[in-house]
């Protein structure tokens, strides 16, 4: 079954400047997929489409085999969960109160978190290695922390697709393989769906089962990783010259930049 | 912007929160008691606890006095500071402003220019006629704000300040011109421009009352969804929430307390900047309790602003908007620092 399906959707925040166009696409109940593309490519976009934070104006989109427009705002976040780029919050939250409002979409029409609630947020902080934050105010966190507070709040959602929009642009890179490892774990244990916007291609490449490209809005290549992540396709993509081979461990495609002489 | 880290707090309990509630409704009680203790007469405490007890050592002369005269005034000013804080805890939620209140943004002076147009047309006859324009006003004023401070889908958090402030100093100037031309007495424009909760009609305060109560209730309701709003419109969207639907909804209640509130006390500022922020650094941002605790909280902040406006001068009063003022303006200042 599709977790979930993109039938040539396009979208654009401002008449006349298309931001995504014509863009289909499906993601099988628990699969990896990046997004991966230049910046100003439409992958954020896409991510907000898909969690009906904005509605395409053309096309349609299917969750589990049904029209996203038919599912309320509360049916949507049971199902998804959005970690977003950046987050600036004001009020000094703590951690624990940040964490527990990912299981708002569960309590309708109850004041308060139960002890099951408080478990799982427990379980997830742990999880993400943030249990020693639990009552710090998320406005005196680093940006890394910060980061591994929205995805404890994604999880404690218990979403069946996790959207992820470059979760690893904060974090140092023992939490960047950390979260990686985290997340390929719930997919493979608990068959959660992963769709996760990324500039780091290495990661992407070794992590995820495919991988789709955006370039200006447009889907120029969808495939596993050995299949979009050639030097020939970077290269028209980014502009860039790279060096593309093979990872010594798991196999998966490898890039390595290549300063320019001068 | 950086709000003050609050003191630790622990994550919120239906019995913590009922435990709160109750310790501030009790300091309400005894600090209404206090103030009716106060004034040109002065009245014992015991006298005071003694009339609400049914006591014969009471006399009818103290009995009048403190039934007649006092209590009516400061359950007006109960009323006044609870709307006014709770409607500024909302306002700084959906906004993610601390900074925002009825007042800043100029919701009040809109409720002032109506109720002082029914007034001065003398439409005011009905009780219900002159909290009405007050709603009209306050809720055209926030429309207003909000259309000036909207641009390309954001909401610019500094041109809806210094908006509000503008249409307020505009508004301002307004009801003295109306004042002028009605030709009444400038006290009149005075006592609307600073506060005033002295010549409350018992009326239209029977009017204003349940309404505001009725808003107050509902919005507490909506408490968990301001968590998650205050948090960001599109994280709320991505946990469930119908964000341009609870935004309407308390938007508009929010107005209509600020503007049923102005209708019977004129314009009485910063009550809902400085309540909330209290309430948040003791209790933590939880609007679970924030906006019960502000609520509470904000009855005895008014009923004490305003025993200190009638005592501190006796036998001349100051406008209690003054004093609010004296106390809301540099704790404004402070947040704009730090922000």
């Amino acid at each position: 079954m599709h977790a979930i399906s993109v039938d040539t959707i396009s979208f654009g925040y401002e008449p006349g400047v298309p931001t995504l166009r014509d863009v289909s696409l499906s993601v099988a109940q628990g699969e990896f997929l990046s997004l991966v593309g230049p910046n100003g490519s439409g992958k954020t976009t896409l991510l907000r489409l898909l969690d009906r934070i904005y509605v395409p104006h053309r096309g349609t989109i299917t969750l589990f085999d049904r029209p996203l427009s038919n599912y309320t705002r509360a049916a949507i976040a049971r199902k998804i969960a959005f970690v977003p780029q950046e987050n600036g919050i004001i009020f000094p939250f703590t951690v624990l109160e940040i964490v527990l409002m990912g299981r708002s979409p569960h309590s309708r029409g109850t004041a308060f978190e139960n002890p099951a609630d408080r478990t799982i947020a427990e379980e997830v902080m742990t999880l993400m290695d943030i249990a020693h934050l639990t009552s710090q105010a998320v406005t005196s966190l680093s940006g890394g922390e910060k980061q591994r507070v929205f995805i404890a709040r994604a999880l404690a959602q218990q979403p069946e697709i996790l959207l992820l929009d470059e979760p690893n642009a904060h974090l140092d890179i023992a939490h960047q393989v950390d979260v990686f490892n985290i997340l390929r774990k719930l997919h493979r244990d608990r068959g959660l769906t992963v769709i996760s916007v990324s500039h780091d291609l290495n990661l992407a490449a070794a992590y995820s089962d495919r991988i789709a490209m955006l370039v200006c809005g447009s889907l120029v290549a969808v495939g596993t990783p050995e299949e979009v992540i050639t030097e020939e396709r970077i290269k028209d993509v980014f502009q860039t010259s790279v060096l593309v081979d093979q990872h010594p461990r798991g196999g998966s495609p490898r890039i390595t930049l290549i300063p320019s002489a001068s | 912007m950086a709000q003050s880290p609050s003191v630790p707090h622990l994550p919120l309990t239906l019995s913590r929160t009922i435990g709160v509630l109750l310790l501030l409704f009790l300091l309400l009680i005894i600090v209404a008691m206090i103030a009716m203790s106060f004034g040109s007469v002065a009245i014992p405490l015991s006298h005071v606890v003694g009339a609400f007890a049914g006591s014969e050592s009471v006399t009818d002369t103290e009995r009048t006095i403190l039934f007649d005269i006092r209590l009516p005034r400061i359950l007006l000013a109960i009323l006044v500071g609870s709307g006014l804080s709770i409607a500024g805890a909302v306002f700084q939620a959906l906004l993610r402003n601390p900074l925002a209140e009825p007042y800043i943004l100029g919701i009040s002076s809109g409720g002032t220019i109506g109720a002082i147009i029914a007034i001065g047309l003398s439409v005011g006859a009905a009780a219900f006629v002159t909290p009405l324009a007050s709603f009209i006003g306050s809720a055209s004023v926030m429309l207003l704000v909000y259309a000036i401070a909207h641009r390309r889908g954001q909401l610019d958090t500094q041109t809806l300040l210094l908006g509000g402030v503008m249409i307020g100093a505009f508004f301002n100037a307004a009801v003295l011109f109306i004042i002028a031309v009605f030709n009444q007495e400038l006290r009149n424009a005075f006592l609307w421009l600073m506060g005033n909760l002295s010549t409350a009609n018992p009326e239209t305060l029977a009017v204003v009352t349940p309404f505001c109560l009725v808003a107050s209730g509902l919005l507490i309701l909506q408490s968990r969804r301001y968590n998650l709003i205050a948090t960001g419109d599109e994280v709320a969207m991505q946990l469930g929430v119908d964000v341009t639907r609870t935004k309407r909804f308390s938007y508009l209640l929010a107005s209509l307390i600020t503007g049923l509130v102005v209708s019977v006390s004129g314009v009485i500022g910063f009550v809902g900047l400085i309540i909330p922020h209290i309430c948040r650094m003791v209790f933590g941002p939880d609007h679970r309790l924030l906006l019960p605790a502000s609520f509470l909280a904000g009855g005895s902040f008014l009923v004490l602003t305003d025993l200190l406006a009638r005592t501190i001068l006796a036998p001349t009063e100051i406008p209690v908007g003054a004093v609010t003022a004296a106390i809301g303006a540099p704790l404004f200042v402070y947040l704009l620092r730090k922000s």
